[in-house]
């Protein structure tokens, strides 16, 4: 009886497996998690599951658009679904991962720049026609910050766009999005004591608000610090005659407070916008002259770090005595720092992410004959930090035949690329 | 015994049920995602199963230059069994510039191509830059690549495109 009872048991069991584990392979590969017949285009493996593609920026790397167009300043929403950029002086958005995108902007609005708002609206700076009459000598080119309203938020069918602020010589986001900062220059600076005052935009239907601390001299390059409560600037400051110092200032929003934090020696000029870490203020500078006339080589530009309080920029050691820095851009959480330059002056351009607290370096592409932009704009963090965005083409010395439709190539046209950047090999100093 | 026997069965049909349900729930998924990036590299080169071919020579695009009346030389191919014909061909010459999109085009037919005959079909273009240059975005016009691109469809179905892309 017992032995009937344990055949019965067995029985039952045997069956039972022979139901339910073919519906459980099926059911697994339904999931994608077993070989079988997928359908690429349609549904979007993850990244291990593929077979080892190289988009000439090593593995990894996920394409994000396709097709013809100049791309720059990539920005992904503060929910991490949406990417923003401009297309040819167009601000375009699209989900992450699809293929079609959206134009926000008239044909040929000239826009530079774009950040999101806390209300997934976007603010884009876009140049001013006109020019400020107060002399050429040290003024920037001024642009006007716009506000582009959410989808479908205008139900009165009033226009999405507004310019929002006029004579913007700079501005800057928080790094995971929705704040913008931007510094305008009021109709009564002028050349010999040229001024500015920061402005505050969080929503693209939100009363800007203005600090009437003014700063002295012109913002070249801003950005907010990671917990949104203030701004650095790089501000170029004239000395006397025909001579002009850099020099690094924060904005305290709290207090309306603004304080030189160092002076750059003469000579010297920073490129693009300081970054407030955990680290301390870091920023790109090189000799102003050492360029070669008409081209914007960072050839001599160099990774400096400013410790609070210490007033004197030091070098960062832990990207090496050779390395050539081109631009930086501070993670979310503020502890790390994604560095677009060269190990040497002789090396591909490739992205690097800085460690902060370790002070380690570590390569996050493998630049193969890839073309990446080293525009300081054109460089976003992931809100969550898992990921940075840059944007390339590929090298092509002659012409080149492709047996597809030009919407549906990536290589020929600059491109925004997805970069891994967790659990990266450690760069060793002596690699090239 | 009988009722552990039917609980097994019965928790086994459910199992089943449960499955099935979230198969086609997986399906219905699948289809609506359509129009994403995928994971892998884009195609660079098509793997088309369409019996015409198209050529465009890299040495001869290197002659060309940013200027009117460039012959362009299309080499095409017939890799099928059967013949085809009335074989259009529309070829489109843009800047990489979308903010820019002038597109000069031109088109030829081709009477009939036998399976496995090849023929050459010349198109004069005109690689002349945008006159004048203006606008905002008009400073880096000349750095843009332009784009020549071949599509070739018949009445049966065929079809093939060849991209060309040009450095300024």
């Amino acid at each position: 009886m017992r032995s009937s009872k344990s055949r019965l048991a067995a029985s039952v069991a045997a069956i039972f497996a022979a139901l339910a584990l073919p519906v459980l392979a099926l059911a697994l590969a339904g999931c994608g998690l077993l070989p079988g017949n997928t359908r690429e285009g349609e549904t979007i493996p993850p990244a291990s599951a593929g077979p080892a593609t190289d988009l000439g920026l090593g593995p990894g790397v996920r394409l994000l658009s396709f097709g013809p167009g100049d791309k720059g300043s990539p920005r992904v929403n503060p929910s991490g679904e949406r990417v923003a950029f401009v297309l040819d002086g167009d601000v375009a958005k699209k989900p992450l991962y699809a293929q079609s995108f959206q134009r926000r902007t008239a044909s040929e609005f000239g826009a530079e720049h774009a950040e999101w708002l806390t209300d997934e609206g976007l603010a884009t700076l876009s140049p001013q026609n006109e020019t400020a009459d107060r002399g050429t000598r040290t003024m920037p080119n001024p642009s006007s910050l716009f506000g582009i309203r959410p989808d479908g938020s205008s139900s009165d069918g009033s226009s999405d766009i507004a310019r929002i602020v006029e004579d913007v010589t700079a501005a800057g986001a928080v790094p995971g999005g929705g704040a913008v900062a931007a510094v305008a220059i009021p109709s009564e600076s002028s050349e010999e004591l040229a001024w500015s005052r920061l402005a505050l935009l969080q929503g693209s239907e939100e009363p800007v608000r203005t600090y009437l601390r003014s700063i002295k001299g012109s913002v070249t390059g801003l950005s907010i610090s990671p917990d949104g409560r203030g701004a650095v600037m790089a501000v170029r400051r004239d000395t006397s005659g025909t001579e002009s110092r850099f020099e690094v200032q924060t904005y305290q929003f709290s207090e309306g407070s603004v304080s030189r934090v160092a002076r750059l020696p003469r000579g010297m000029e920073i490129l693009g916008a300081p970054q407030w870490t955990q680290g301390g203020i870091h920023f790109v500078a090189g000799e102003a002259d050492g360029q070669v006339a008409g081209d914007r080589s960072p050839a001599l530009y160099t990774l400096y770090r400013l410790l609070p309080g210490s007033g004197e920029p030091e070098p960062v050691r832990g990207v090496g005595e050779d390395f050539v820095a081109a631009s930086i851009r501070v993670s979310p959480d503020g502890d790390r720092l994604a560095v677009v330059g060269r190990r040497n002056p002789g090396s591909p351009t490739n992205l690097y992410v800085l460690d902060l607290a370790s002070g380690t370096l570590e390569a996050a592409t493998a630049n193969d004959n890839m073309e990446v932009k080293t525009n300081p704009l054109d460089l976003a963090w992931f809100p969550d930090g898992r990921y940075v965005i840059l944007v390339a083409r590929g090298v092509l010395s002659g012409p080149k035949a492709y047996d597809a439709p030009a919407q549906s190539l990536a290589s020929p046209f600059y491109n925004l690329y997805r970069v891994p950047v967790t659990d990266l090999p450690v760069e060793r100093e002596s690699e090239g | 015994v009988k009722g552990v026997a039917l609980w097994a069965l019965g928790t086994a049909v459910a199992f089943l049920a449960t499955a099935v349900a979230f198969l086609l729930l997986a399906n219905l998924g699948g289809t609506a995602a359509s129009g994403l990036i995928p994971q892998a590299k884009p195609s660079d080169t098509q793997s088309s199963e369409s019996p015409l071919v198209l050529e465009l020579s890299e040495d001869q695009l290197e002659g060309l230059e940013r200027r009117s009346g460039q012959r362009l030389l299309l080499g095409m191919e017939n890799e099928g069994d059967e013949e085809l014909s009335s074989i259009d061909l529309a070829l489109d010459v843009t800047s990489e510039n979308t903010a820019r999109p002038r597109t000069r085009s031109y088109r030829e037919t081709v009477d009939q191509l036998a399976p496995n005959e090849s023929t050459t079909v010349e198109f004069e273009i005109d690689l002349s830059p945008p006159i004048p240059p203006e606008a905002n975005y008009a400073s880096t016009d000349s750095q843009a690549r332009e784009i020549l691109e071949v599509k070739a469809t018949t009445p049966e179905g065929a079809s093939a495109v060849k991209t060309a892309v040009l450095v300024p």
